[in-house]
């Protein structure tokens, strides 16, 4: 096979399908000041048994470090980038060579700071690795990248949160790779919960093993502007991906959603599931891809994408798509956009409760299954957040972010 | 000049010329030609040959403008092998279009007695129009419709007699600037049909005009316009062939539907062209209050294929229904797709959308619903099915679902898959063959489509469809 020479990659336009719905613009990428990496002093913390390990960021700076000595000692590496330089090595470069436009590379071309996981062939970490990433700075482009690898066999559930306060208008610019080999479990929850003048762009990947099991959730709540990408690749005879998301658009907010689940080898299984909630002058847009290699006989794939329109005049779009090029096959995907059922409703009223009652009430119920796939410890957090992002909980007052 | 038919299979190396039946072509003997290419000089010609008012010229000229400023469309199927140049725009087959077969020139006469078009006229339909290259060679209506103020006729017939319908419709629901192909046929257009059905009045057969095309390089035009007053109702059929010959040829048709208040309009079409036609087809159908527009569209031939039935409901209480079947075969690429704009409160739409793929072949379904901000009860359900029969086939769903009003419903659903095991292994345990079990399972698959044609129609389908299927299955 013939690789044609790379042309030079460039800003992506409206003609590009995958942003006609969002401007590349709004994340100012090539103007913002790009943030410097800071020194680290990181403190180390309380040893809690119920992690792993956690790994604390404030404004691009390690802050806090806790990690379980036992995994220590079988080899699992849990630190900053430079912790694993062989591991981001490969992870940049499988970035990099994925990328198709200026928007998609950009991350790979500046990474600020970051934290890789790397757990060793047969080795399992029960407890979750917990990583939180915190930005207080203003005006500024910050570029976390998080590098996993899974050696053969080996287990690991992983927790991201993102997040910043109210008011600070910035970038991020992330990526979160996930390499996975033959016959290993993963398990990755992602909350973004970033401040209402965020900017938020993000380029994931994963590449599962043979045999491997990867299990992914997320819940981007927060952010003005938001553009993410996550391309999984079904790529060892008999891998899987289970991925399931619950997004938001409130006010002004814009959230443009993508994944691509591509079947690179036979006997592959992919199930996806997102359920999206708008309301006032928000817009939403799901794009979910299902591309079936031709040697990718007896895949079987599975999207789903349900939009709730809360209020009139907000715009949610869905663009389910199917790509599918050898015939030994089952592959579907749904979707569907409403309000909440009315008769549902009228059946909550007679029992008292009032009609603006009974509408959150439902639409907090669309969440639940999704809720549930939340990683415990984060469960009633996410339940919050649900209820506030359908205007649940607001009359009580408790869904202000702090300024 | 002699009437001897040349085989099509001795002008065409390739094999698959020799399953397809519409494959002969008579010695082209034009009346008239344009020059090869396209230029304003054949524009003019073309609306010389036809004595057109000036209005007419005037807004073809414009269209030529626009063809020429427009880029090709970035998406969809592959259009480079396609040379504008190089192609023929206008044929005149016959002097002028006839009401009577026997006064059908022989030549074009033996071309549709072989396609069975006037037995077809006979037994079921209500009036037939047959386009030969450019011109409608042949048109007639039942007495009864025409009593009725029913107009059914060559779109130039209308332009001459009815100037006042077309200066108010045509161009209405797809203007030339509405994408290049669009704007190609507004400069260049030719032939197709004109119907009007007045008020209330409701033709109870179908009205069936057949296009062809004879000459090799040539791109036919045609243009239809149907207007379906208050309360009408009316089906309408085309069909389209063109022999097989060794140079690509282009059509490219506009087709408008207005469905006035209360009316219904079928339109239904097997396009079952040869496999070196680019059919490049703009067709929307506007649907005023409470009326009904039915696309029922069938792709069994063609090399590309982009087709994208549209419907825009305009009125309240407005319905759109798409059904539609495509099966893209070695070589062929069939994208197509529905777009439905709901525009207007307690507006519903149904779309199905059935595709098969064989032996490398694509099929593609583009889909757009839309329902604007501020609409009350909306209502849709969208469903497409790809059924794969060889490891090589390709299949492609986009569907996008725009939705900015908080009263709406819409379901989209797709699924891809083969013919199944367990399916195949049931019916030959019960003495079927496999090829046999095959081709009943692809029967039931294409079914719900099946079921809006007409009797005759269904079979010739079901027909076409075996012919395409042949050594597909074990």
């Amino acid at each position: 096979m013939t690789v044609a020479a790379k042309s030079p990659l460039t800003w992506p336009g409206r003609t590009n399908e995958e942003w006609q719905r969002s401007s590349v613009d709004r994340f100012l990428l090539a103007s913002l000041p790009v943030a410097k990496p800071a020194p680290s002093q990181p403190q180390i913390l309380p040893r809690e048994s119920e992690f792993s390990g956690r790994l604390s960021f404030i404004d691009g700076k390690l802050t806090g470090v806790d990690f379980d000595p036992a995994l220590n000692k079988q080899e699992v590496i849990f630190g900053t980038l430079e912790a694993a330089p062989s591991v981001v090595k490969d992870h940049v470069s499988r970035g990099r060579a994925a990328a198709d436009t200026l928007a998609s590379s950009s991350h790979y071309e500046r990474i600020e700071f970051g934290a890789v996981l790397s757990v060793p062939a047969r080795v399992a970490a029960t407890a979750p690795f917990l990583i939180e990433i915190t930005e207080n700075r203003t005006g500024v482009l910050t570029t976390p990248h998080i590098a996993v690898f899974l050696g053969e066999a080996s287990q690991a559930t992983l927790v991201v949160r993102h997040r910043s306060p109210s008011g600070q208008k910035f970038t991020v610019d992330s990526a979160t790779t996930v390499v996975l080999g033959d016959g290993a479990v993963f398990n990755l929850s992602e909350l973004q919960t970033h401040g209402n003048r965020a900017a938020v762009l993000d380029h994931s990947l994963a590449v599962v093993g043979r045999d491997a099991q990867f299990f992914h959730w997320c819940a981007p709540i927060g952010g003005a502007v938001v553009k993410t990408r996550f391309d999984f690749t079904l790529a060892g005879e008999g891998s899987s991906v289970k991925t399931h998301g619950l997004y938001f658009g409130v006010e002004d907010q814009h959230k443009d959603l993508r994944i691509s689940l591509t079947h690179a080898a036979p006997h592959t299984t992919s199930y996806a599931l997102y359920k999206g909630a708008v309301r006032d002058r928000a817009r939403t847009v799901f794009q979910g891809l299902i591309e079936v290699k031709p040697v990718a006989s007896q895949t079987d794939a599975y999207l789903s994408n349900k939009n709730l329109i809360l209020t009139d005049g907000a715009r949610a779009d869905s663009l389910p798509q199917l790509k599918i090029d050898t015939n030994d096959v089952k592959c579907s995907h749904g979707s569907t956009t409403g309000k909440v059922n009315e008769e549902e409703v009228y059946y909550l009223t007679t029992r008292g409760f009032s009609k603006e009652e009974a509408r959150l009430f439902i639409a907090q119920g669309l969440f639940a299954e999704l809720i549930d796939e939340a990683p415990a410890f984060l469960r009633d957090e996410v339940e919050h957040l649900v209820a506030c992002a359908i205007g649940a909980d607001a009359a009580l007052g408790s869904c202000q972010d702090p300024e | 000049m002699s009437s001897e038919m040349i085989p099509a299979e001795n002008q065409l190396g390739d094999d698959f010329a020799a399953d397809y039946k519409f494959g002969f072509s008579m010695p082209e003997k034009s009346l008239l030609k344009s020059a090869k290419g396209l230029s304003e000089e054949v524009v003019r010609q073309i609306s010389g040959a036809k004595n057109e008012p000036s209005w007419m010229l005037a807004y073809r000229l414009k269209a030529l403008e626009t063809f020429r400023k427009m880029p090709m469309p970035s998406w969809g199927a592959d259009l480079s092998g396609i040379d504008f140049d190089d192609i023929y725009y206008y044929s005149k087959p016959s002097e002028e279009s006839v009401t009577s077969w026997d006064d059908v020139p022989e030549e074009i006469r033996k071309t549709y007695d072989r396609l069975g078009i006037p037995e077809a006229e006979k037994k079921f339909l209500a009036g037939v129009g047959a386009q030969y290259d450019s011109e409608m060679v042949y048109h007639n209506l039942q007495k009864n419709l025409t009593d009725k103020g029913v107009l059914f006729s060559s779109p130039e017939d209308a332009v001459a007699n009815h100037p006042d319908i077309i200066k108010k419709y045509f161009g209405t629901v797809i203007p030339h600037t509405d994408n290049k192909f669009a704007a190609l046929n507004t400069a260049v257009w030719s032939g197709g049909s004109f119907i009007y059905v007045p008020k209330g009045v409701h033709v109870d057969i179908p009205l069936q005009a057949y296009f062809r095309v004879n000459t090799k390089s040539f791109g036919q035009f045609e243009r239809t316009l149907i207007v379906v007053d208050e309360g009408a109702f009316v089906h309408y059929i085309e069909g389209c062939t063109a022999p097989v010959f060794t140079k690509d040829s282009l059509h490219s048709a506009v087709v408008e539907i207005i469905a006035l208040p209360g009316a219904r309009v079928r339109y239904s079409t097997i396009q079952n062209w040869s496999n070196n036609m680019y059919n490049l087809v703009t067709k929307r159908a506007f649907a005023w209050d409470n009326a009904t527009v039915e696309w029922v569209d069938g792709n069994i031939g063609s090399k590309v294929t982009m087709k994208y039935p549209a419907i825009f409901l305009m009125g309240k209480g407005a319905h759109g229904e798409v059904t539609s079947i495509a099966f893209a075969n070695k070589g062929q690429e069939q994208d197509t797709g529905t777009k439905i704009m709901h525009f207007a409160d307690d507006t519903s739409s149904v779309v199905t959308a059935k595709s098969i793929s064989k032996s490398g072949g694509i099929s593609s379904y583009r889909g757009l619903i839309k329902a604007n901000p501020g609409l009350r009860n909306i209502r849709s359900k969208v469903e497409c099915d790809a059924l794969l029969l060889t490891s090589d086939s390709k299949t492609n769903t986009y569907p996008i679902m725009d939705i900015q009003s908080d009263d709406v419903s819409m379901e989209h659903e797709a699924k891809v898959s083969k013919i199944s095991e367990e399916q195949l292994l049931y019916l030959m345990s019960r003495g079927i063959g496999e090829e046999e079990a095959g081709m009943m399972i692809v029967n039931g698959f294409i079914d719900p489509l099946v079921k809006q044609l007409p009797m005759e129609y269904a079979v010739e389908l079901n027909r076409l469809i075996e012919l395409e299927m042949e050594g597909s299955v074990g």
